[in-house]
């Protein structure tokens, strides 16, 4: 078994994967492991389905579902094998591993990182944003937006930049703080290659300050902040989260919740400006100036 | 249909919360959201707060300069679809 630490919450893993390497804990201690989660056969009958959707998991589109399982939930993704993930979120199993004990396929691994962990870090109280996010010396900005709208572009240009710095670009998770909404970078950003994970380095969590929601504006406009009221922030947060349409009535309340507060405490733009490599600067001055 | 006199309930997989004036309503069984603005939002913190569809009409009425009519014709088409959408149901006396 592996330990990882993965948006400032140990996972324990049924063995290495090779994404969340940098994320590996080395000197766990032993004796500290929580209590495994009995091994759940494919066969298993399973009581009770909690949601059944579509969406793209490891290059491909692929029906999840998700179980109630003994002890926690399964889910089962077409096309890759059925994790199960206990109650607390902490534990993580593969159910049917393909390829033998402790090593993963890739599709296998993308799953492991993408539905699996989204829906274990809920249960654990963090929100994955489907986002790309930046820092200076005034803060985190976190940019949210459609495949296409230049989330990575954006975080990409302001990452090679005097006094900024790449955050994440796929999946950021969040949590509620005592005062603002925290980031937590150390996470692997399946984007980007193992040895260049913009999270080492950085602090284990972040406040943010700021969240922008990109969208494409005419060539002849100049980019535009526009400040969106509590009510569009929530729907920003709602829209913008990774894995909902897995996740339990219970966790559902939950995560409304977390927007709810998360619209009040953080300010939220929309960011409007052309897709133009001569916009970028004006772009990055705007969001200095916007503190 | 709905008449100003019958029972609502807020089903127990609802959830909601309110953002500013307006609230943001999640029908926990099918994973849909529904935003309500600022007079849908008022409406449903009456109901919320246990007042029968009448008491929550007439509140309205008293705090908004609309039509007695108008507001019984616009209150009951909201309920009509917010009960299609499994966000309220009726409750029989």
């Amino acid at each position: 078994m592996v330990w990882y630490r993965l948006a400032g919450q140990e996972f324990h893993f049924f063995g290495p994967v090779l994404e969340a390497a940098p994320f590996e804990i080395t000197n766990m201690e032993e004796g500290v492991a929580g209590e495994a989660v009995p091994f759940v056969s494919a066969s298993l009958p399973l009581n009770n389905l909690i949601s059944c959707t579509e969406g793209w998991v490891a290059n491909a589109k692929r029906r999840v579902e998700t179980w109630l399982a003994p002890s926690g939930f399964l889910v089962r993704t077409e096309g890759g094998s059925d994790f199960t993930i206990s109650q607390d979120g902490r534990e993580i199993r593969c159910a049917s591993q393909r390829q033998g004990e402790g090593k993963l396929d890739e599709t296998d691994r993308q799953i492991l990182l993408g539905p699996v962990i989204v829906l274990a870090l809920a249960l654990r109280g963090a929100w994955s944003l489907h986002s790309s996010a930046a820092i200076n010396k005034d803060g985190m900005t976190v940019f949210l937006g459609e495949s296409g709208q230049g989330k990575s572009s954006l975080a990409g240009y302001l990452a090679n930049e005097t006094g900024w710095r790449l955050v994440a670009d796929d999946i950021l998770p969040v949590t509620m703080g005592a005062e603002s909404v925290l980031a937590w970078p150390h996470f692997p950003q399946l984007k980007l290659p193992v040895d260049a994970q913009p999270g080492l380095g950085l602090p284990e969590q972040l406040p943010i300050s700021k969240v922008c929601v990109l969208s494409e504006a005419d060539a002849d406009e100049m980019p535009a902040f526009e400040r969106l009221p509590a009510s569009q922030a929530i729907q920003t947060y709602l829209g913008h989260t990774a894995g909902t349409r897995l996740f339990t009535p219970d966790l559902l309340g939950k995560h409304l919740a977390f927007c709810s507060q998360a619209a009040e405490r953080v300010p939220v733009y929309r960011l409007a400006y052309p897709h133009r490599w001569e916009a970028l600067p004006i772009v990055k001055d705007l969001l200095e100036k916007t503190c | 249909m709905l008449t100003l006199d019958d029972n609502l309930l807020i089903p127990a997989s609802v959830s909601f919360t309110f953002v500013d004036e307006d609230a943001v309503l999640l029908n926990m069984q099918t994973n849909q959201y529904y935003l309500l603005d600022e007079v849908g939002a008022r409406l449903w913190g009456l109901l919320r707060d246990g007042k029968s569809l009448r008491e929550s009409y007439q509140t309205l009425l008293e705090e908004y300069e609309v039509d007695s009519g108008q507001l019984e014709q616009d209150v009951l088409d909201l309920l009509e679809k917010l009960k299609e959408q499994g966000l309220v149901e009726i409750v029989q006396a």
